[in-house]
Order: C-alpha cells, then structure tokens, then sequence
C-alpha cells in the first residue's frame, strides 16, 4: 500500500497501522520529521509495519513514544529504537507498573510469560537508549511538550498524580498526545480511559481536533464527550480494532462500543475488521472497514 | 609449589622460587619454569593417578581448568621420565605397564601391634578373613575399621566389591551410634594436605574413645610431617561435600592455615608458600576477604574467592572488586573480565562496563563458548538485538567447526542459553533462527534443547492462536484430544463426549465466571474461539475439581459436554488444570528479569 507512495511536504502526514492486534502510527511532520507512537508486530510473521514504512522512506523518527506497557502497544519497540535513531532524538515511556517478575520459561500460562517478556525487551530497550543517550530521556506526563519540527507535541496524559502510585491500572497511565500544527489538532488517544479524559487539562480544547485515533480500540471504557467534535467539521476518527482471544472489540451490538462511537461521528475508519463475520460478510472491507452508521445497522440486521 | 619445593630440596632450584611468589606472573609462565627446572634437574616426576587432578579434583571448575594446566604440562610437554599410576593418560605416549606386586596376604601388616594401638587385637582377628588376600593396606584399613564397629558392615567390606570407603562411609553416617565418626571423617577430607595434632584434636573433640582410635588408627596416616588423610579416602568424603557445605569450618581453616603461615613466613620457605597457598584456598573458599587482603592472592585465588562471592555471598559489588584486583595482577585474565561483566550485569548497573569487560574477555579467549553466550544474552537483555544478531553470527564463525560438530555441551551453552534468554524476552524470530542451526542429534541427546524447543513452539501458538491450556500442554494439534476429560463418562460409560471447550478464566465475580473458550468438535478441522460467561453456581456444580473461590484469573479448565447415543442426559463436567511450573529442563534462570530497566519496571512496585 505504502510503496510508490509520495509524502510530500508541507503535510502532516499520519499512518495507523492495527492489524487486529497491537497499534502503532507513525507521524512525517510537514518538514520531514517523523515519530512513531507505539509498536507492534503482526502476529504470526512478526513484520514490523512501522519498521518498514521508515525503511521505505529511509526515515529515522526523531520522537519516539511508547504510551503504556501494555504488549500490543510495545511489541517491536526495540526494533524501532534500533532503527538509527538521530543523536538528537527522544524516547519516551510512561512509567511502567510491572508485577513482579516470573521466569516465563516455566510459567504455565504461555501467553502472559510472551506478553510481559516482549514489554521487557521494550523497556529495556528504552533504558539502554537512555543510558547511551542522556539526551533521549523522556518520561512521559501530562503537559510534557516536545516540538516536532514545526508540529507541537502536547501530552494530555498520564497525570503526575497517578505516577509511582500502586493499584494503577496501566491503562490509566497511557499516553494521549496532542499533535498540533497551525490550526490543525491532532488527537492520539492510546488507551486512555474515560474517566482520566475527564482529567485531561480542561483549557485544552479538543473538541476541534482534524483527527482522533480513537482511544482503546473504540472500546465503551474509554470514550468521552470532550472528544465530540463540532458538527460539520469533518473530523476523521480512526480506530485499531482488537480481534485476539476471543474478545472483539469495538464491540458491534447495538448501544455498545462502535455504536456509541457512532452517535459522534458519521463514520469511522478502522485499521481492520472488527470481527471475522464482519471481514468475510464484506470483503471489501477486511482491510479498511468504512462503516457509515446507518449502513453498519442495516447490514447488521 | 609441591614440584617445586622438591626441587628446592634438591637442590635443582634456586632464584626461580622467587618468581613463583611473584603473583603478577602468570601460571602458565611459571609451569614453564617449574618445567625448565626439572628438564634441567634430569628429574623422574611421579604422578599419582593423574586423571583424578582436574575435573574430579576438589577445586573448583575454575582451579581445575588450571590443575589440568600443569598436568597436561607435565604429560605432554615436559622432557622427563614420567611414572604414573592408575589409567594411562590419553596425553602420554605409549607407557611401559608395570603391576607392583602384591603381598601374598596382609598378615604382616594386620598383626603389627604398633601399627594399630589399641585396634590391635581387631586388626589381628582380621588375619584369618579370606577376604584379605590381595587387598591393599588402604583397604586392610577400612576392614579393621569396619570390624570395629560392627559386624554388618565387616561382613560387606569382606564381600563386596564395590568401593569400600564409600560403604564404610555411607554406613558411618546413617549409624545412630557412629555418625559423629562419620561427620569427622568428612570435615577433616576438607582439609588439603597435612595437619596437626591441635587440628585433630579440635575437630574430634567430640568423638568416643573407640570413634577415636579408628579415626587415628585406621582413617589417618600418622606421617613424619603430621596428620593426613589418605586421597581417596578424601575423595570419597567429598563427592558432595566441600568447602562451601561448612563454612564455619572453612573459615576455621582459613584461620588454622593462617597461623601457620605467619609462624613460617620469615622461613621463605616451601612449605611456608604451601602454607600461603591453602590459606589463600580456604580464605576465598570461605569470602573472607580480611585474609586475603592481609596475606595477597594469586590471581587463581582471586578468582575464586570473586566465585565465591558471587555464587554463595551474592555479594556481587564485593565480587567486582575482586576480579577487578585479579585482571590488575593479570591483564590477560579472560575469566576475572568475564566475570566483572558478569557481576555488573547481575547487579544491572554500570551497562557500558559490563559490556566492555565481557567483549575483552572474548578478545582474550575468542573460542570461549560461555564468553560469547552470556555477551549475545547481555545484548538482548539490554533490548539491543541487533548487536546480538551481530555477536552471534561471529560466534558461530569462531566457536563452531567449519565440518559441524555434535558436541551437546557447545549447543546447550551457546544456543541453549541465548535461546532462553530470547524466548524470556517474547523474541520468537530470533530464538527460531537459532533453534533451526542445532543439529538433529543434539537434539536428540539433549533434554534441554528439546525442551527449548517445546517452549519456543508453544510462544508461537500462544502468538498466533491464543492460549487456553496450561503451557506444557500447547503444542501442534493440542485441542485434537481433551488432557483431563474422559471419553465416556456414567456408571456403564453410557454418557459420550460429544463436544469440549478448553478455557482459560479471564475474570471471575459474584456472579460469573467469564471464560476463553476454544470450542471443539470432535472431527473438526479446528476449534472456534470466543468468550463466554457462566454462572458461578453452574460452573461449582460441574467441576469436578476446586470450586471457583478456590481459583483465579489465568487458571486454565476444561468443560465436557456429554450425552448419550441418542443425545439424551445431556450432562457437563468441568475439570481444572493444575498450576503448575513447566520447563523443567530449560535453563534456569541466573539474575532477575527486570534488572535493566528497574527505573521503569519498579517505579510503582
């Protein structure tokens, strides 16, 4: 899709890649810098979508982001931070709450021992960047900013109160980031929950925003009215479902996740297909599912 | 200092003793010159039992590797005329076999008086026993010995063949009465070479009477020089018994050999060095780092004394220190820089240190397997894959023969270890490329590697199916057959299984258990996957097993519904994995997961 592709500048250009598992977009700033938010890698080939958009464009991000240390937002991380990096670059993370560590050889539930081992490659990896690079150090929290050429980044999220807190769901540490370039706004919103949207600093006006990448893979949890745009404003919402271990999400059902998300928006893009019977029922929509409300109810029925 | 000392005494010695105190010098350079003195001394060197010196000997690995140093020299290298008992070496060239005569019978020796003291009349009745032709006197010992404290075990000693100090030994410790006898006999094998009477009486002070004069008489050699133990008899006591198994009395003899030192040191001596030296042993045997400052260490002592550290103290600062002392006496030291890097990276600090003494330790010793393995797994450890990538495949160019090898201990410590370090990181592609280079009959013959491989196939389903049985059980196919539910069910097996869910508890409250479900069909080509919910109360009245309070979430069940022929009497049972640790042959794992990166991981713990 991305081969032959020209990125011209005086764009802010924005890739999200969600294969259905994990979700990473990549930024090109209207002057040619780049950040990447979040990594992953496809399940099964283990391709690292954002890797290989820098290689097409022989792009090195001089902002690196991992919101949270959940695995679907860090698998591939390292890879990233491998990429080159410029000396000026920064990585940031959001301060992690790791449970304490089991040797993942012999724990008997395969798939947490491969979850939480990949999140360690990615905070390890971030720690070995720091260390080599002072420079690169970034721990992420509300109202940090860091420019982007000539976008500013604002980040809406984790609050400071939060941080070094036990019993903090990581969620709730996430990263929302704010991208802002002349009169555009752009919103990222990482897995951040409704309740801490509502914590989000309330002079900053959202309800503006070009772009939203939904938060939480459209999930009900994590939806809030700040982010309704103004009608008529042509808002894009662009949302990675989640279709791994039997839990779909959005969810389709009336009154839940992509319904609800509908009531603010008339459509939203999706990275995939929300579910398997969605994907093979339309075809044409297993790689990117527009999915108008009024149409997504009549097909439904 | 043993070859040298009789040297010394010889004369064939003189100004060359100086540069064996020399510990700047390194080993290999001394046995060089221990090796000139006996070429030029026109020496006949004796060995005693040559295979036993390196890896069966009571050092550690590392002292070990240095004892088959100096004997491989003396084998191999050195012109002498050599004399040595028990297996030719597969060093020598071919020996003259010579078989030293035996006494027709031990009569002689069993009716000497003086020899045995108050075991006299024991050692007398033991003429008679046929048994006693052809034994030596070591094992004419153990016979009196055994006759003295009981009949039993006389009786096996007289009949068996197999090693009899090992018998005599293991019947001591499991005697009520003679166990104190049996504890003694193993705290003195600890102790190298000669001792005094005030050692003796100090360690056996709790003995009997009786316990005592068979120690003396029959367990002990009385020399000119003192008290010693004969070596097998040592060996045996010692099979899983060292110096890090008492270290109260390590730290004894560290004392014990410290003393002598300082009463012989002014002496310049021999054995005032051999004194240094097992003062040196016991002292880092035992971290006690105030000795080994006072009295200065070789580098091997430094070595293992920063072993010790590491491995029994967990000291590893300490440890650093000390092997940093070591590569300052010795710059080409490869195992004290191995091992800074080592220590630092259990320790997870100093990461561009660590890195530079474990890349030097491998400029020092490039075919050093361990050496390449742990810089690759410090590599990914460190999220610095490409590097790691890097390292391994110049591993493989310098460590694997260009013709292939077999050798299992090679691939279970270079591929077997990076392999868990990357399968602990979620590293699948990586771990799998490795994986792919072990020959078929290593693994064949390797529990580990297999087990490896087992583990790797079982991320990879995990990645791209889900997970919803325990790990041990998620290989190729894992749903075909249900691990815990029957095929037929009912007091006549008149209920058939005509559908499972193998599931795995994602949340559990008042009400419901919400549960992972692979749903499967007998026949079908594969499982659905979904979620489901179930009420609590359904979900205790169909297990067999604990009830829900009993579990929590990411424990793994089974569900089985049954009926019969004709689909009557439908009826459910749930059975519950249980929890339990996989990976038993897997590398264990050395140094805590989150060490790298304690500042983001350990933030809210």
């Amino acid at each position: 899709v991305i081969a032959g592709t020209t990125l011209a500048d005086g764009h802010l250009s924005i890739v999200v890649f969600g294969p259905g598992y994990g979700e990473s977009v990549a930024v090109r700033g209207p002057d040619g810098r780049w950040l990447v938010v979040d990594s992953l890698r496809e399940p099964g080939s283990e391709r690292n979508p954002a890797l290989e958009l820098l290689r097409i464009f022989e792009a090195a991000p001089e902002l690196l982001v991992l919101t949270h240390d959940h695995e679907d937002h860090a698998n591939g991380f390292a890879d990233l931070i491998q990429r080159q990096l410029p000396a000026t670059s920064r990585v940031g993370c959001v301060p992690a709450n790791m449970p304490p560590s089991e040797d993942p050889l012999t724990h008997p539930d395969a798939g947490a021992a491969l979850r939480r081992g990949r999140v360690r490659l990615a905070l390890s990896a971030i720690q070995a960047r720091w260390d080599t690079e002072p420079g690169s150090r970034w721990l992420l929290k509300a109202d940090e900013q860091a420019p982007l050429g000539s976008v500013d980044i604002h980040l809406l999220s984790p609050r400071d109160a939060l941080i070094g807190k036990a019993r903090v769901a990581r969620n709730q540490l996430s990263a929302a980031v704010l991208l802002i370039w002349g009169e555009v706004k752009v919103v990222l919103g990482a897995d951040l929950p409704s309740a801490e949207w509502n914590r989000v600093d309330e002079s900053i006006e959202l309800s503006d925003h070009r772009l939203f990448k939904v938060a939480h893979h459209g999930s009900r949890r994590s939806q809030h009215r700040r982010l309704t745009p103004a009608a008529g404003s042509g808002a894009v919402w662009i949302l990675a479902p989640w279709t791994k271990a039997g839990r779909h999400l959005p969810r389709l059902a009336d009154n839940e996740d992509l319904d609800l998300l509908l009531r603010e928006v008339d459509r939203v893009e999706m990275t995939s297909s929300p579910d398997a019977e969605l994907g093979s029922a339309c075809p044409s929509c297993a790689c990117r599912a527009i999915a108008p409300r009024r149409s997504l109810h009549l097909w439904r029925r | 200092m043993q070859l040298a000392a009789g040297l010394k005494a010889a004369g064939k010695m003189n100004g060359e003793s100086d540069e064996l105190r020399d510990r700047s010098i390194s080993l290999e350079r001394k046995t060089d010159l221990v090796l000139s003195c006996l070429e030029a001394g026109n020496a006949v060197v004796l060995l005693d039992e040559p295979d036993r010196w390196g890896a069966r000997s009571d050092t550690t690995g590392h002292f070990a590797e240095r004892a088959e140093l100096v004997v491989d020299a003396l084998l191999g290298e050195a012109e002498v005329t050599r004399v040595f008992t028990g297996p030719a070496p597969v060093a020598t060239r071919a020996a003259k076999k010579c078989k030293l005569p035996d006494e027709a019978s031990g009569e002689r020796f069993l009716k000497d008086e003086e020899q045995w003291g108050p075991l006299a009349k024991v050692a007398a009745s033991c003429v008679n026993d046929p048994a006693t032709h052809g034994m030596t006197a070591l094992e004419l010992r153990l016979l009196v010995a055994a006759h003295a404290v009981g009949a039993e075990i006389a009786q096996e000693l007289s009949m068996s063949r197999r090693d009899r100090a090992d018998a005599l030994l293991s019947f001591l410790r499991s005697s009520r009465r003679r166990s104190a006898l049996g504890a003694v006999w193993r705290q003195l094998a600890t102790v190298r070479g000669v001792f005094g009477a005030d050692l003796l009486d100090e360690l056996g002070s709790g003995l009997d009477e009786a316990d005592s004069d068979i120690l003396r008489f029959c367990l002990l050699l009385d020399t000119r020089d003192g008290w010693m133990m004969h070596e097998n008899l040592r060996a045996d006591a010692r099979r899983n018994y060292g110096p890090r198994d008492d270290p109260k009395l390590t730290s004894r003899l560290t004392d014990y050999y410290d003393s002598i030192t300082e009463q012989l040191d002014s002496t310049g001596s021999a054995a005032a060095l051999i004194a240094l030296m097992d003062t040196a042993y016991y002292a880092a045997s035992a971290c006690r780092t105030d000795v080994v400052e006072k009295r200065g260490c070789f580098v091997e002592q430094l070595d293992l004394l920063g072993k010790m550290l590491s491995l029994e103290e967990q000291d590893y600062q300490a440890a650093v220190d000390v092997f940093e002392l070591a590569l300052s006496l010795d710059n080409d030291d490869d195992y004290a820089a191995h091992y800074i890097g080592f220590n630092l990276d259990r320790l997870g600090r100093a990461p561009d240190k660590a890195e530079a003494h474990y890349r030097l330790a491998i400029d020092l010793n490039a075919q050093h397997v361990w050496w390449r393995s742990r810089l690759i797994s410090f590599l990914a450890e460190r999220g610095q894959l490409t590097q790691a990538r890097r390292e391994w495949n110049d591993a493989l160019d310098s460590v694997l023969p260009p013709d292939g090898t077999s050798d299992v201990a090679l691939y279970e410590t270079l591929h077997g270890w990076v392999t868990a370090t990357l399968l602990r990181l979620g590293e699948l592609r990586f771990a799998r490329a490795i994986m792919h280079g072990v020959p078929e009959e290593v693994v064949e013959r390797s529990p580990m590697i297999r087990e490896l491989q087992a583990r790797l196939r079982a991320f990879e389903i995990a990645d791209t199916e889900g997970v919803y049985v325990p790990a041990n059980l998620l290989r190729d196919g894992w749903w075909k057959a249900p691990a815990l539910l029957q095929a037929r069910i009912g007091t006549d097996g008149s209920l058939r299984l005509r559908r499972w869910l193998a599931c795995r508890i994602e949340a559990i409250d008042d009400d419901h258990v919400e549960l992972r479900v692979a749903d499967v069909t007998p026949g079908a080509p594969a499982p659905r996957y979904g979620r489901t919910r179930v009420d609590v109360a359904d979900f205790n009245r169909w297990s067999r097993d604990d009830d829900i309070s009993a579990l929590s979430v990411g424990r793994f069940v089974e569900i089985g519904l049954y009926s019969t022929e004709d689909g009557q009497q439908p009826t459910r049972l749930l059975r519950v994995h249980t929890h339990e640790p996989v990976g038993a042959d897997a590398p264990v794992l050395a140094a805590p997961l989150d060490r790298w990166h304690q500042e983001l991981a350990g933030s809210l713990s």
